[in-house]
């Protein structure tokens, strides 16, 4: 088959799932299966049309070149690069875990919950599919408005829930009001360059920062603004941890690991792409993005670390991990043209690490979903002693926990190593950019820190009395066991085998128009994991044989020098007290620590809009005009009448008036030939 | 052809006047089912006008006939499409099961003048001249004060007075140009305008703008369109959505579209209209706990929208014009169905209060599906139509640029962003969250009403597709 026709077909799968999910007359079970066969396919055609762009080159898709809507230059064609086939990849194996997930998640619910499930999901997909494939920015734009749509159709999955309808309407409200900076960007760019085209914008956007800099500054941070906020990049992340808490645990782990990563998706297009690389504007944009991107990983990561409900955690923590990401593209931003090999490095590290986010924090959402099946609540609090009746969840949890936090051998340490080195390297460039790096890794820590109280709470300690009902719900169905180790495994095999990731990242750098300022063509896959620039290579193995030598050491140690533990009933003051009454909770963790940060804990209030009572007066244009205006009328009116009641007398003297007139004029302006004057 | 399509609802109309019960409602339906086949049929998809040699010049200047352009096409398809949908719903509609006003009185009589509603709007669009267009105008304002009455109560009648008496007011002006345009060209031709004196010009072209104003419920003639909500809800629907208010946008466009007139100041004049009455429009919305009184606010609000359209279009802008023009259509199809959503509601349980429903997507499924479609949509989010009338409408802004076309932009961003979580939130209060006491009487109501909901839900989405050769049509006309 033509490799072409992959795209129309990925996305004819996707809606007709959709479709048929939304309306086919099946049992809830089937419908869910439905559902993740149409899945399976897209995914299947999705790694195959990635497959294809990354061995033979972009593919160019022209569906229709000219939009029938006259005084709109745009077009519907796709351009797959190795940018798009990266995200293609992660399109194809991602939601087959999250719909194979899903299937257990609704398990039991109604049939029109299902299919609220399934065909928002599918159509999101869809939505994704295209936003990474187009090129042509009202195809982007149509594509990035039935992603967001659809995604807040899964935000409103339970809309008997005011908090959950208040947390979609935040989401909507703020992604859509964003996205009109989209808009207005790709209007004015479209202006100039006379058609929505990626490469013809993109050419336009160069010539502006030539001729009126200013005003390429403002379309460029346009754009930022609309893909900043789905990203939810500090400070536009307020809408983001109510949302994905609203939204079903599987929906979460597809909004996190992929529909936020669309932002970073535009991000990358804009400025790497469009914003020409290595002068005065690539600076300024990437040293704007890299701080905001620090901002996000403090901000993010220590809020993870207050949230006392599991969900919420992972989703604060989204935004800290999405910092990372966002940091890694602001350096290779700025430091495009100044270092291009260490640009590279950060370009590849920013990459990788938002593949690697796209698997662990899937997973992690899905291990939250798995609990809350089990025991019905998100809080932290009324978790506890899960690990007997869990084990493999649990097993999983730690995995996840293990990787988020940047711990070797698994693959979240490999990205963010190579975010260290470039920012400690390219602080010999930008002094700032090494500063973010000891952020970095400070961060790296906190984030442990809340997965391991995540861990704890739930899994460890005494068994609390929400959890004694975990064994009652039954273990999980099949399918969502496979859906969590199949995101697992890549986990630890991108963490021992990265090297694909990193050429294919390699590769995406490319096709940028100014790639050799990026340092690509002059950077080999392997020196980015290796010892170029004078910094330690990275070398996974190695690193495992050495933790597992450690470990054995360890082992050894606990086991010749420990003395025999002897386990006692909790007591206090002479008196025994209940484990459960004396155990030390996710509530009372690191009280101490966050008390230096409480300023950055709690959102800015979104402030409410009351609507001034004088506003209402005003426009009630009756009140003021119209009935002083009908008031006025009737007033003449009866000053009219007054003249007019029926006494002889006074006609009389109004004919005796007229007439007098009338002879008065014709005498005054009377001519000699007996003609009136006019 | 072209009178055959203006004398079947007019011979419908009078026939369904002296009937009752059902046979009306077969009887209208079967009118409106006729009319809107034979709109289809008449549209010159092929972009030619289709002119009737029918014409009747009875003395000089007068001249009566029929044709149907670009534009009219337009507006004849909305009427009669628009006109059918709401017919078929209102036949379930006027009942002893709606709970708001249970009653099957009086069926004749609004079929009657639901159906010259029809036919005067199809004069308006069909006219060859402004003398035409003038007296279908008129008729319009007749047909809208007898819907508004329509319940006989006193607050409906005062509304209708109301309607009769602003729109009147405005006509006066109407009247006003056509004596500029008589004594000064001897004809009412549309392209006799163009015509005219540069001073009697811009005085004609004020006169029908203030004329349209009136009509379109433009600041400051706008108080009479949220009275107007004493209508029954179907009726209410046809007004605001395809009819009455669409006739004032029409006037707008031809004089620019046939006469090449709203160009300049007069442009000007009409977008800063415009933009002022999208934000009285968008105030309004904080005040209502009525829905049908947010969607009245709302039809301001998106009717300043096609104006500042096509004053964009008049200012050179192409895109404006047919911004302008597909927001008129896709408008319409979102509109409807939202004001039949909420008369669904009022229908199964008697409240339209926002305050007092919520939850209520759990009794009656379907038509909270079809009030949030119809809420995404007028908020112009994608796949739905409007989304496409917006881009092109700021674009045109962009594309006239300078300080106005910024200004415009800003502003309709500001304006749709604003309205949008205003709606969305009120979708949200009455669609989620707890099922309150009445929302739980609430059930999808009859098939006739739910099968407009569901082909106003698809046409909501497919609308632009339709419109848009007619648009394109028109538009290459003024290039």
């Amino acid at each position: 088959m033509d490799v072409t026709m992959l795209p129309g077909l990925i996305v004819g799968i996707l809606v007709a799932g959709a479709v048929l999910v939304g309306v086919a007359p099946l049992s809830a079970r089937s419908l869910a299966r439905l559902a993740v066969g149409f899945a399976v396919l897209a995914g299947a055609a999705s790694a195959a049309l990635a497959a294809a762009a990354l061995t033979g080159g972009t593919v160019m898709v022209t569906w229709l070149a000219a939009l029938p809507l006259g005084g709109l230059p745009a077009a519907l064609t796709l351009r797959v690069d190795a940018l798009s086939a990266i995200f293609l990849l992660l399109l194809a194996v991602v939601p087959v875990a999250v719909a194979l997930f899903g299937v257990g998640y609704v398990a039991g619910r109604s049939t029109s919950d299902v299919r609220r499930f399934f065909s928002p999901l599918l159509m999101l997909v869809a939505g994704m599919v295209l936003v990474v494939t187009a090129s042509d920015w009202v195809f982007f734009l149509f594509a990035w408005e039935v992603m967001t749509l659809s995604s807040y159709f899964l935000v409103i999955w339970e809309w008997g829930t005011e908090r959950h309808t208040r947390a979609a309407w935040v989401y909507l409200v703020t992604t859509h009001v964003t996205s009109s900076g989209i808009l207005a960007a790709m209007c004015s760019l479209s202006l100039i360059a006379g058609s929505f085209d990626f490469a013809a914008t993109s050419a336009a956007l160069a010539g502006l920062f030539q001729t009126l800099p200013a005003f390429g500054y403002l379309v460029a941070g346009l754009f930022a603004l609309g893909f900043l906020a789905k990203a939810a990049v500090y400070p536009l992340n307020f809408w983001l941890p109510e949302a994905y808490r609203a939204a079903p645990a599987p929906a979460s782990g597809l909004f996190s690991g992929l529909m936020a990563k669309m932002g970073i998706y535009g991000l990358i297009r804009v400025f790497v792409f469009m914003v020409p690389a290595g002068g005065q504007p690539a600076l300024v944009f990437g040293l704007v993005l890299a701080t905001l991107g620090a901002a996000s990983m403090l901000v993010g990561n220590l809020r993870s670390l207050h949230e006392q409900d599991a969900k919420r955690l992972v989703a604060q923590s989204s935004v800290g991990q999405i910092g990372y990401v966002v940091l890694g593209l602001g350096m290779a931003v700025a430091l495009s043209g100044r270092a291009p090999d260490l640009a590279a490095v950060a370009f590849v590290g920013m990459l990788f690490h938002l593949v690697n986010h796209a698997f662990f924090k899937s997973l992690l959402f899905l291990t939250v979903g798995a609990i809350q099946r089990r025991i019905g609540t998100f809080d932290l609090r009324r978790m506890g002693g899960l690990l007997p009746t869990m084990p493999g969840v649990a097993a999983l949890t730690l995995l996840g926990a293990l990787a988020i936090a940047g711990t070797p051998p698994l693959n979240g340490f490999a990205s963010k190593w190579l975010i260290y080195r470039a920012a400690f390297f390219g602080g010999l460039q930008l002094p700032i950019l090494a500063l973010f790096g000891v952020l970095a890794i400070f961060i790296s820590t906190v984030s442990l820190a809340a997965y391991l109280k995540y861990f704890g709470s739930a899994f460890l300690g005494p068994e609390s009395e929400d959890a004694a009902r975990a064994a009652a719900a039954g273990p999980e169905p099949g399918s969502m066991v496979v859906a969590q180790w199949l995101l697992a495994g890549v986990c630890v095999v991108l963490g021992l085998w990265p090297q694909p990731v990193v050429s294919g990242a390699l590769a995406a750098l490319g096709g940028a128009p100014n790639a050799s300022l990026f340092g690509a063509g002059q950077v080999a896959a392997a020196d980015v994991m290796g010892g170029l620039l004078g910094g330690a290579g990275y070398q996974p193995v190695a690193v495992l044989l050495g933790l597992a030598v450690g470990g054995l050491v360890v082992l050894a140690v606990w086991r010749l020098g420990t003395p025999e533990v002897r386990s006692v009933r909790p007591w206090l003051g002479g008196e025994e007290h209940s484990v459960l009454a004396t155990r030390y909770g996710s509530a009372h963790l690191y009280q101490s620590f966050l008390s230096h940060w409480a300023s950055l804990l709690t959102p800015a209030k979104t402030p409410r809009l009351v609507p001034p009572p004088a506003l209402n007066l005003a426009l009630d244009a009756d009140r003021w005009l119209f009935i002083p205006i009908l008031r006025g009328y009737e007033w003449c009116c009866r000053a009219a009448g007054n003249w007019h009641r029926g006494q002889f007398r006074r006609y009389l003297i109004w004919q005796l008036l007229a007439v007098a007139a009338v002879v008065a004029i014709v005498l005054t302006f009377g001519g000699t030939e007996g003609r009136l004057p006019w | 052809m072209l009178l055959s399509l203006l004398l079947v609802p007019l011979a419908g109309a009078l026939l369904v006047s002296s009937l009752q019960g059902r046979r009306a409602d077969v009887a209208a339906s079967v009118v409106a089912f006729i009319t809107a086949g034979l709109a289809l049929a008449s549209v010159p998809w092929t972009g030619k006008t289709v002119g009737s040699s029918l014409t009747w010049q009875p003395m000089p200047g007068f001249a009566f006939g029929l044709s149907m352009d670009g534009l009219g096409a337009l507006l004849s398809l909305v009427v009669t499409l628009m006109g059918l949908g709401i017919v078929i719903y209102s036949t379930g509609y006027f009942s002893l099961r709606n709970q708001e006003h249970p009653s099957e009185d009086g069926k004749g009589r609004y079929y009657f003048f639901m159906l010259l509603f029809v036919t005067a709007m199809l004069g308006i669009a069909m006219s060859q001249n402004f003398f035409q267009v003038f007296l279908f105008w008129e008729l319009t304002t007749v047909c809208s004060w007898a819907l508004i009455s329509h319940y006989g109560s006193p607050d409906a009648i005062a509304a209708g007075l109301k309607a009769m008496a602003i729109t009147q007011f405005a006509s006066l002006f109407f009247i006003g140009g056509l004596v500029i345009l008589y004594t000064g060209t001897g004809s009412f031709a549309f392209d006799a305008a163009a015509k005219l004196a540069p001073g009697a010009r811009t005085a004609f072209t004020v006169m029908m703008l203030v004329a349209a104003w009136g009509k379109a419920a433009q600041v400051p003639l706008f108080t009479w369109l949220p009275s107007a909500m004493a209508a029954p809800t179907p009726a209410s629907a046809f007004l605001h959505a395809a009819a009455m208010v669409k006739a004032g946008i029409f006037l707008a466009a031809r004089i620019l579209v046939s006469a090449g007139l709203l160009t300049g100041g007069t442009a000007l004049l009409a977008g800063a209209g415009g933009l002022i009455t999208l934000y009285v429009g968008l105030a309004g919305y904080f005040y209502a706990d009525d829905l049908k009184r947010l969607l009245a606010f709302s039809t301001i609000a998106n009717l300043a929208l096609m104006l500042v359209g096509i004053a964009l279009g008049g200012m050179g802008s192409v895109a404006g014009l047919e911004g302008g023009l597909l927001h008129l259509w896709s408008h319409a199809f979102t509109k409807t169905l939202l004001f039949l959503c909420v008369g669904a509601f009022a229908w199964a349980t008697g409240i339209r209060s926002i305050s007092k429903l919520s939850g209520i997507a759990k009794t009656m499924p379907l038509t909270a599906t079809a009030f949030l479609v119809g809420a995404l949509g007028i908020s112009g989010m994608p796949p739905f139509g409007i989304f496409w009338s917006k881009l092109l409408i700021l674009r045109a802004a962009l594309q006239v640029g300078g300080a106005w076309g910024w200004t415009t932009l800003v502003l309709v961003l500001v304006e749709s962003a604003l309205s949008m979580a205003w709606f969305l939130s009120v979708t949200h209060r009455v669609l989620f969250g707890e099922t309150s006491e009445i929302a739980a009487t609430g059930s999808d109501p009859s098939p006739a009403m739910r099968s407009v909901l569901v082909g106003l839900m698809v046409a909501s989405v497919v609308a632009p597709y339709l419109g848009m050769p007619l648009i394109q049509w028109i538009a290459r006309g003024v290039s």
